[in-house]
């Protein structure tokens, strides 16, 4: 049976993100029909994925391709906005494209005159939690922790909004949200969004309301450490 | 005995821009370690005549503070005048900001705070000549340490 979506891609990187989507595109059956993976080394000696319970922490994800007969393009020492890149992703038959490139890797306004829609899971609800490591805000504020999935554009954190998550913090090991909770809780979005275009062939999405645009900045590991010590319910 | 496990104030993070990213996770070690680091600072502090003054504070204006020393990780006097902001001036801007959040909660500006208060104590630790700047530095952390007890009991971070 073939359990690949025609019309879908994946943009990977070496990351536990890429490796967590992977692994549970393959448990659902609904694997894209390419794979470019952006081989760079970068020093991720901070961000190694954990071995975990939810998914196989050391996927290979060449092999994976090769097991599941995906298309595999491999770029090698390139970044996401060279013109190698660029190329491969304009040149893909696939309308929507997955995006777990690196961590900070920010498309130029040229990927958006191209006619793809690139899927990104973003944690936070948004509009209101826009930037970097908006979980930790969102428990400080609220004690939950959301993520939306977004059609990217040109602004960051600014696309039309597919679908949004919000999960009860009894189910997370706070301490594990980085390495663990970050790519499994995505995940779980994405594989909601990847089985509804399969099922309508098309992704509806609607822009962003225009109030509560905040921006988050990385937050001060004094105040994460609140966060994930918190007891108030 | 273990190590400090709050370092944040002992590098330059001008010249390591993602410093704060993927932190270390430690427990509640960490906090303690914080207050330990900070309270090494306030000997000797004597917090008499302390008041903030609400007529300070211009949103606007802690706002935008912030978001340039996120960006550019220091502050400059001006857009068109790329001169860094003296110790004095961050330790003024850095009480702006205390004013704002002891009458605000927001902890985006928060973290910046303490942020730019590692790098405050980190540039003051430089300085040959400290003691003008004594007084004024342990106001600060005097208050940032009250601002962060405060969130710690309504968090209830234990």
């Amino acid at each position: 049976m073939n359990n690949k979506l025609n019309n879908l891609a994946i943009l990977c990187a070496k990351n536990s993100r890429s490796i967590a989507y992977l692994y549970f595109l393959e448990k659902e059956k609904i694997l894209p029909s390419t794979l470019i993976l952006i081989d760079t080394k970068k020093n991720y000696q901070k961000i190694k994925t954990k071995k975990n319970r939810y998914f196989q922490y050391n996927l290979d994800i060449k092999k994976f391709a090769i097991k599941n007969n995906i298309q595999l393009i491999t770029l090698k020492n390139t970044k996401i906005n060279d013109d190698k890149c660029f190329k491969a992703i304009k040149d893909l038959k696939e309308k929507y494209i997955i995006y777990a490139a690196n961590y900070g890797d920010i498309l130029k306004s040229r990927f958006f005159l191209i006619k793809k829609n690139f899927i990104h899971i973003h944690p936070g609800k948004l509009p209101k939690y826009k930037g970097s490591t908006t979980y930790y805000y969102e428990i400080l504020n609220e004690q939950s922790v959301s993520f939306s999935a977004i059609f990217q554009d040109k602004k960051i954190d600014n696309g039309k909004v597919i679908a949004f998550k919000k999960f009860n913090l009894n189910c997370i090991v706070k301490s594990e949200l980085d390495h663990v909770y970050d790519p499994y809780l995505r995940s779980k979005l994405l594989i909601e969004v990847i089985l509804e275009l399969k099922k309508k062939k098309k992704l509806a999405s609607s822009p962003q309301s225009k109030s509560k645009r905040n921006i988050y900045y990385i937050i001060h590991p004094l105040l994460k450490h609140i966060a994930i010590l918190a007891q108030k319910k | 005995m273990k190590n400090n496990t709050y370092q944040f104030h002992k590098f330059d993070v001008r010249k390591n821009k993602n410093y704060y990213q993927y932190s270390k996770y430690y427990g509640l070690r960490f906090i303690k370690d914080y207050f330990k680091a900070r309270n090494e600072l306030l000997k000797n502090y004597n917090k008499k005549n302390l008041f903030l003054e609400k007529k300070l504070i211009n949103t606007d204006r802690v706002k935008t503070l912030c978001r340039n020393f996120e960006i550019n990780k220091k502050l400059f006097k001006e857009k068109t005048n790329p001169i860094e902001y003296s110790l004095e001036e961050y330790i003024d801007s850095s009480y702006k900001i205390i004013s704002y959040l002891f009458f605000k909660k927001d902890y985006s500006i928060l973290s910046t705070l303490l942020k730019m208060n590692d790098l405050i104590i980190y540039i003051y630790n430089k300085k040959k000549e400290k003691k003008k700047y004594l007084n004024k530095l342990k106001k600060i952390i005097f208050l940032e340490n009250t601002i962060i007890k405060r969130i710690i009991n309504e968090q209830q971070a234990k």
